[in-house]
């Protein structure tokens, strides 16, 4: 997470991280998850890292860019 | 100050602990951007938070930095402004899924579509947590929430899925103009 907040904060031009946070109380109660260290088992499971991909599927992280413009 | 504790200068201390529930992720996220401030040196004097509403918009007020709180979705025209107005500033807006992507999701189409040298980080915790557990739009498909207690049947709208045609574009679309 650390990578992507980064290479973020160096691009020049607009950039967008998107984290993937639980919210174990209003959210993770309710789908079943006892504490929110399952809740995030879980996410570990579901998403995949995929650095170096020109698009991600519904269940992959990883970071796209675009060439930047001057 | 050792290595390992150098982010806490990005940070409040005597605000903390911070008001989220005890296996929240944010804070999590607060430290790991802390840390990554710190890794790139960022001037405590030259960089700015916007936080929008919402758990997440919290998080600006805990950064010892000019930070603002902004209105529910317009974090990022505030950061806009702030960016126009003086450019050598660090714009950072930290804000939630629902309060980006839901109700500001007009001012990120727009703010991709003019480019503007600003750094969007989203807490996506894939639920409206404040207000209490409705359905956001970075919601999975097939689930039950507060108020779709028959499961959710939308695809979530997920940054990379949808807008990642509108980052390629863009280069393209300099060219035309």
């Amino acid at each position: 997470m650390k990578k992507c907040f980064l290479e973020a904060l160096k691009f020049k031009g607009f950039s967008f991280v998107e984290a993937r946070t639980m919210c174990i109380v209003n959210y993770g109660r309710r789908l079943g998850y006892k504490n929110s260290n399952e809740m995030l088992l879980h996410y570990k499971e579901f998403y995949k890292i995929n650095d170096d991909a020109e698009e991600l599927a519904q269940n992959e992280i990883g970071i796209l860019k675009s060439t930047p413009v001057s | 100050m050792d290595n390992n504790s150098r982010f806490k200068r990005y940070l409040k201390l005597d605000l903390l602990p911070t008001p989220w529930c005890p296996g929240c992720g944010n804070g999590i996220a607060l430290k790991t951007i802390c840390q990554a401030f710190d890794e790139l040196d960022l001037p405590k004097q030259g960089t700015v938070v916007v936080s929008g509403i919402g758990c997440s918009g919290r998080s600006a007020g805990f950064f010892d930095l000019d930070s603002v709180h902004s209105v529910h979705g317009r974090a990022i025209p505030v950061a806009e402004g702030i960016k126009y107005a003086h450019d050598a500033l660090n714009v950072v807006v930290v804000s939630g899924d629902g309060d980006l992507l839901g109700i500001g999701g007009n001012h990120l189409l727009h703010a991709i579509r003019r480019n503007t040298n600003i750094t969007v980080i989203c807490y996506a915790n894939e639920i409206y947590g404040m207000t209490g557990g409705q359905v956001s739009p970075t919601t999975p498909h097939n689930t039950k929430t507060l108020t779709t207690p028959q499961a959710i049947r939308i695809t979530p709208l997920m940054f990379s899925l949808s807008l990642s045609t509108v980052i390629a574009f863009l280069p393209a679309l300099r060219r035309i103009i």
